[in-house]
């Protein structure tokens, strides 16, 4: 039984580690996105 | 021939070569440590995901930090980063794996992204550099798995490590001021579309090598001679689409080797010499989108890679999750996709490239 809650516990962090991963590169590539969008209109303001 | 030798010296190629090696010792770095990591664990599935996403996806943003601080050593900064995993995972009792990770993942985007600035932004418009810069990175990744199963020791990669500096001092002398304002000779794309829509269709293509990459019928691979022979041909394929789009242009390259490389892929699954031809045309197309995203966001280089990268990481999810049994379908797949990848190409970069007339 308390082996049981100890692996339960462990795979509960592993997940939340994993969703806390998902959730950083999808934040990563929509900064890059708005990134890319202002160099854009930038480079199209400049010329 | 004597065209393509011209190739070879080329103004400022020195720094191509010195970062072929650099790049070449970080992924052996990468993938020693990846290799030992996996070796003895449950983490097989979950270590290579986290590293493909922490090693690619920050790219972009490193890249962009590069680009608006181009006095920042990323080279050093990376080579000490990954020095400092190794420290981590092997001095550094109850460190765990996931930090030394991390910090291995970060040195090696940083090590990328000056390794693209200093190419891209020596090249004078030409893909050679960045080509080569890019081959070596094949060649370190299946050396690295070898010397992580072999009785290679961990300090060994280290030193191997340190190697890297002095080649990242010289490659870096070949910066100058006159050199950066020549990324706007890159201007390979065809201004009557969309610059947003020319950015979208080049990271697609990207997205597709980075599925093929993983996802290509190769049941022929059972050998570790023959893991060592496709990755070897892929470095050569990605060097070869930058030299020969030098010598031939960018365009008929693009075009060429993706549509030949259709059926080489689709019926090399039982034969290797058939399938290392398909894998080596398809390779070529790293160079080409490299110099589109390059020629769409000529004031950043280092984000244009780093688009790349993103590209290569959202292309390697999928086969994390499901993998395509029925061959069929695959094969069809494989097609539909190069076809549309061949469109993608012939009808983003531009006919005529003043350059292509130019003598190397």
């Amino acid at each position: 039984m308390i082996k049981w809650i100890f692996d339960s516990i462990y795979i509960k962090q592993d997940l939340i580690m994993f969703y806390v991963y998902i959730f950083a590169i999808i934040t990563m590539i929509l900064i890059t996105v708005l990134i890319v969008n202002k160099e854009l209109k930038k480079e199209k303001d400049d010329n | 021939m004597k065209k393509f030798l011209s190739v070879f010296k080329q103004k400022n190629i020195g720094c191509g070569y010195l970062y072929f090696y650099i790049h070449f010792i970080t992924e052996i770095m990468c993938f020693y440590f990846l290799a030992k990591v996996t070796g003895n664990s449950n983490f097989i599935w979950l270590i290579p995901f986290i590293y493909d996403g922490i090693a690619f996806v920050p790219q972009g943003l490193i890249g962009y930090i590069s680009d608006k601080f181009p006095k920042l050593k990323l080279g050093h900064i990376g080579t000490g980063l990954m020095l400092i995993a190794y420290v981590l995972l092997y001095f550094v009792p109850n460190t765990g794996v996931y930090v030394p990770l991390i910090i291995l993942c970060l040195g090696n985007a940083c090590v990328h992204i000056n390794g693209a600035e200093v190419t891209i932004k020596n090249s004078e418009g030409k893909l050679s550099h960045s080509a080569i810069f890019v081959a070596g990175g094949s060649f370190g990744v299946i050396s690295g798995k070898l010397l992580a199963q072999s009785f290679v020791p961990f300090w060994f990669i280290m030193i191997l490590g340190l190697t890297m500096i002095p080649f990242i001092m010289l490659a870096n002398t070949y910066e100058s001021s006159e050199n950066k304002k020549k990324v706007t000779m890159f201007d390979y794309i065809n201004d009557k579309i969309n610059i947003r829509l020319i950015i979208f269709l080049a990271v697609f293509v990207i997205i597709v090598r980075g599925y093929m990459g993983y996802g290509l019928p190769t049941a022929w691979n059972k050998t570790v001679a023959q893991t060592v022979f496709l990755y070897v041909i892929m470095g050569i394929g990605k060097a070869l689409g930058g030299i020969l789009s030098d010598v031939f242009g960018i365009r008929k390259v693009a075009i060429f080797s993706t549509i030949l490389a259709i059926p080489f892929l689709c019926i090399g699954d039982n034969m290797m010499i058939v399938s290392l031809i398909g894998v080596m045309l398809f390779s070529m197309t790293m160079s080409i989108t490299l110099a589109i995203l390059v020629s769409a966001l000529k004031n950043n280089p280092g984000l244009a890679f780093g688009l790349t990268t993103i590209g290569l990481f959202l292309g390697t999810v999928p086969i994390f999750f499901f993998k395509i049994t029925n061959m069929y379908f695959n094969l069809g797949l494989i097609a539909i996709l190069s076809l549309t990848c061949t469109l993608i190409l012939a009808k983003v970069l531009k006919k005529e490239v003043a350059y292509d007339k130019m003598d190397i």
